[in-house]
């Protein structure tokens, strides 16, 4: 061998047992409290407003994000050891705490249905009686809109359906929103309003940016040519959706990945955010393809008199059936904007190869846009740019996604659904039973990946015995059977066994007897449980569940942390 | 004290090495000592380890002229982004009530050059579209026209046109279908026409026409500096046309289109047949008669691959001691027939010319194609008619396409028996009305 390769060679070793002696490196966890919050929402000055250019933040994501991974060696490295890199916001639980960027909402804390309904919303729209002055307006591109204010002096960019989709784009807006606030992010209040073009007039001195990227004033002229656009009612008003205006001062798009350099409170790599990593699974059930840094906004806010950069996911035309200006392709999900290794596939087969997707109806309604769920698979679904925090997903933020997407009963989604107010209610019920069966693909998915074993309780018995309940995922949510899951378990202190496999069956519990917890030297002692469900009938990836066993003392048991297997 | 100083120096930073390392080492102890997800956020270690960034290192290394180009890639579009240029350009190109349009356009026998469309000129419906190309060798390609399909009456109206072309280096390597690529000469080409025409539209997608051309044709010496001229090959007086003439031209025509988009249609068809009758103005030499008849059919043989089936034949003929100018002969070789061979490089008074492609789509702007054209140009082809030797080309390429399924661009590698050519083709079907 020569003197390259074996230096080559060598490095290579290196850093693989560098990763994987990182990986394996014990960690002693102690009593602490839980972190549920995050301390992002500091006191700081205000940092600069920015703008992401489109094409930019596209060129690259789309290559040179490509390129760099292509080269990153000890990416490379983790993918083989199956050592991938983290997210690095989570806590002893593996739940994210509370932060500028996301709250624990529904999967934490049930909402009611009427909270669900209600969203993020604390007001009722733009008063309709009152008249509703133009402050702004967007001419440019193919979904025109208005910044309007109305009798109340609040302040909403205003958007409408494209000719010929009645409520697409205006339901998918609305619903997508409730969504993802339920799920926990930051997202502006969304109502779905009626525009009466009676009622519009033009502000004192608006202006508007013409084809020559100069400002002119807003005339009539403009409006009746955005009115021109858009999906009429047939009484001549407007189906809208009135996005209000978010408070504090806008600073331009985050991107997913890197940080906020003038922001203090900004510790984390955007692209290591559990939250933002996660949310892949969460865009792919609703089919918001379109996640790039321009559907974002941070915003620095003042709250409980703190002033802190607050993040928001903005825009949802891009999801459910709607494809933002008009339907969506049922190639979405499916194929991103330059699939480089499909398109050489598909010139050398000649066309021979069909995709699936190319098979289906174009539409399924106007109202509906194209949306299904037999296609969807959530594992390989592709986002229209690829997205920096989504392409470092980890099982483990995908499992933390499925168990938010799964969070959501039949009777939750059909109330949030049928807050888009779809004239037809077929077309309603297609998305929500679209939605419950892509939120049973987005579980059976992830929840195979990882040991769906969730929601731990630990409680000491009277004899000094340990009882550790537990929420098998995959049964609750019908993936398995109750009757033939198998759960086994074993002792662990500092990683060394104090026990043999205990093997139970259809139980959400398991009990560790006083003789093998008397063996254990120290307090913080660890439970190993494996899953074996019906449908692959093989012992699961392990959870290790951290507890104090109080033995004799008098403090109650307590769980410490939990730790998943990737 | 008999150790060297670089003896010496070495020692002092081996014992400093020692020394930081086992002190980054018990800090990395002391930090592992609690999992960072029990500690807050602010207190974790963001950064990656010393392993993790060694591992990047040679990565970053070889990746880095591509990471810069794309970094460069990404700067240039957020410059042209924020200036709005494309936006810009865009918009200035195409009028407000998207009635007027400007576009870049090329093709290889006009050159690069713009196309301008206008719709509703002076009343609804009539259109105006002008064309201004130029090449190399001072190579001119100006086009303008009006078309009214309601002027008169709902189902007649008119069309006029003005061409004036000057295509500097045309070739020309004799008449019939065995005429040898070592009789390579080159011509310039000099043509200013103009065009009368009623139109009829029938059920929406037919179209009848009849009306005059006169044209005035100049032949002159080639500007290819790499092949001989005309005339030291072939005498004025075995050539007709040798000089160039004026002609009047009386034409009909029938066009029908059932394709349901320009860029890729996956069925319908298009057919064009003329016929023409030509006369020499002021002078004797020079009368001919031409029928053609150019058909495409487009089948979708499954989920929008399509056949096109591409038949052409031209019969020209010239009564009793009349001439046909050599460059109004039936010519084969180009573009749109026989696209491995030169343009226009079989020449004689009939063709015959078939061709499949098929097309399928790999991107949602692109759809790949291949193709294999048969043809040959014969004297007389009721007489001469053989299914011998006919020319064959063969290739492939790709068809880009915009957002409204309009053809923006071509791309086309074509190879005969004579060479291997690229084609390059923008923007080419806006010419048309």
């Amino acid at each position: 061998m020569g003197k390259i390769p074996g230096t080559i060679l060598i490095f290579i070793i290196t850093i693989t047992l560098g990763l994987s002696t990182g990986c394996g490196t014990h960690k002693q966890y102690v009593r602490r409290p839980l972190i549920t919050e995050e301390n992002d929402r500091q006191d700081i000055p205000s940092p600069e407003a920015r703008e992401i250019s489109l094409f930019q933040d596209g060129i690259e994501n789309i290559f040179g994000r490509e390129i760099d991974d292509y080269g990153n060696l000890s990416g490379h490295m983790r993918k083989l050891t199956n050592n991938h890199k983290q997210a690095k916001n989570t806590n002893a639980f593996d739940e994210v705490p509370n932060s500028s960027w996301f709250t624990n909402r529904h999967h934490l804390q049930p909402m009611s249905l009427e909270a669900l309904k209600r969203g993020p919303n604390q007001g009722d729209g733009p008063d309709p009686d009152g008249a509703l002055t133009i402050t702004g307006a967007k001419v440019e591109g193919v979904s025109p809109g208005f910044r309007i204010k109305d009798s109340k002096g609040i302040t909403y960019f205003v958007k409408f359906d494209i000719k010929g989709f009645p409520q697409l784009n205006t339901a998918a807006e609305v619903v997508s929103s409730k969504f993802v606030y339920a799920c926990g992010y930051n997202v502006p209040e969304n109502y779905l309003s009626t525009l009466d073009p009676e009622k519009l007039q033009i502000g004192e001195g608006v202006t508007i940016s013409d084809k020559w990227g100069r400002k002119v004033p807003m005339t009539l002229k403009f409006v009746k040519q955005i009115l021109n656009r858009v999906q009429a009612n047939p009484d001549g008003t407007y189906r809208i959706v009135a996005s209000r205006r978010l408070s504090g001062k806008p600073l331009g798009p985050f991107r997913y990945v890197g940080r906020r350099k003038d922001d203090p409170n900004d510790r984390v790599n955007h692209n290591h955010r559990r939250e933002l990593r996660g949310y892949r699974a969460i865009a792919a059930w609703l089919n918001n393809f379109d996640t790039k840094a321009n559907n974002t906004l941070d915003m620095f806010v003042n709250e409980n008199g703190k002033h802190f950069v607050k993040h928001y996911i903005l825009d949802f035309a891009t999801s459910l059936g709607s494809g933002g200006y008009g339907k969506a392709s049922p190639s979405r999900g499916i194929r991103g904007t330059l699939d480089l290794a499909h398109v050489f596939k598909k010139t050398v087969t000649l066309g021979l190869y069909v995709e699936p997707w190319e098979k289906k109806p174009g539409i399924i309604t106007p109202a509906v846009g194209y949306f299904d769920s037999d296609l969807f698979d959530p594992g390989s679904y592709a986002f229209i740019v690829p997205n920096p925090a989504f392409q470092r997903i980890t099982e483990l933020d995908g499992f933390w996604g499925a168990k938010i997407v799964m969070s959501f009963t039949d009777e939750q989604i059909r109330a949030i659904v049928n807050t888009g107010n779809y004239a037809n209610l077929e077309d309603g019920e297609y998305i929500a039973r679209t939605l419950m069966e892509r939120r049973d693909k987005t579980g059976r998915y992830w929840f195979s990946k990882i040991n769906p074993l969730d929601k731990f309780i630990i409680s000491q018995n009277a004899d000094h015995s340990i009882t550790v309940a537990f929420v098998d995922l995959a049964v609750t949510a019908g993936f398995a059977k109750d009757e033939s899951s198998s759960y086994r378990h074993k002792l662990l202190q500092a990683e060394k066994e104090l026990n043999d496999w205990q093997i139970v069956k259809a139980s959400n519990q398991i009990t560790l007897d006083s003789t093998t917890l008397a063996k254990a030297t120290t307090d913080i002692l660890t439970v190993q449980i494996e899953t074996r469900h019906n449908y692959n009938n093989k012992w699961s990836k392990y959870v290790k569940v951290h507890f104090y066993n109080p033995g004799e003392n008098t403090a109650a048991a307590e769980l410490v942390a939990i730790q998943r297997r990737n | 004290m008999g150790l060297k100083w670089k003896q010496r120096t070495a020692g002092v930073f081996l014992v400093m090495a020692l020394f930081w390392s086992h002190a980054a080492a018990t800090y990395a102890q002391e930090k592992q000592d609690i999992p960072p997800e029990q500690l807050p956020i602010e207190e974790r270690d963001q950064g990656d380890s010393f392993i993790e960034n060694l591992g990047e290192l040679p990565g970053d290394i070889l990746t880095l002229p591509f990471t810069l180009l794309f970094k460069g890639l990404g700067h240039g579009a957020e410059f042209i982004d924020y200036n709005g240029v494309v936006l810009r350009v865009t918009d200035w190109l195409t009028s407000d009530d998207e009635k007027t349009k400007l576009r870049p356009l090329f093709t290889p026998p006009a050159g690069i050059g713009f196309t301008f469309k206008q719709n509703d000129l002076f009343k609804e419906g009539m259109k105006f579209r002008a064309t201004a190309s130029v090449g190399r060798k001072t190579r001119r390609w100006l086009y303008a026209g009006i078309r009214d399909e309601t002027f008169f009456v709902p189902k007649l109206g008119f069309e006029v046109t003005a061409t004036h072309k000057r295509l500097p280096d045309e070739d020309f390597f004799g008449i019939g279908n065995d005429s040898g690529s070592e009789f390579k000469t080159n011509y310039l080409h000099r043509e200013n026409s103009a065009k009368f025409e009623l139109i009829s539209p029938r059920f929406g997608q037919s179209l009848f026409a009849a009306g005059f051309t006169y044209s005035v044709i100049d032949v002159l010496p080639g500007r290819d500096r790499d092949s001989v001229t005309l005339d030291s090959l072939f005498s004025p007086s075995e050539l007709p046309g040798f000089f160039g003439a004026d002609m009047w031209s009386f034409k009909i025509r029938f066009y029908r289109d059932t394709r349901p988009v320009t860029g890729h249609p996956t069925h319908g068809s298009e057919a064009f047949l003329t016929y023409e009758f030509s006369r020499q103005r002021g002078g004797n030499e020079f009368a001919f008669s031409k029928f053609n008849i150019d058909l495409y059919r487009y089948i979708n043989l499954f989920y929008k691959r399509t056949l096109v089936l591409h038949l052409n034949t031209e019969i020209t003929d010239a009564p009793g001691s009349k001439h046909i100018p050599f460059y109004r002969l039936a010519g084969l070789g180009g573009l749109s027939s026989l696209r491995g061979y030169r343009p226009v490089r079989f020449r004689d008074k009939d063709l015959i010319l078939a061709a499949i492609e098929y097309r399928w789509p790999v991107h949602n702007m692109a759809i790949a194609y291949g193709f294999i054209e048969e043809g040959r140009v014969f004297s007389d082809v009721f007489e001469d008619f053989t299914l011998s030797d006919f020319k064959y080309s063969y290739g492939g390429g790709l068809r880009i396409r915009g957002r409204d399924a309009g053809l923006i661009a071509i791309f086309e590698i074509a190879k005969s028996k004579e060479q291997i050519r690229f084609n390059f083709g923008l923007n080419t079907e806006l010419r048309r009305f």
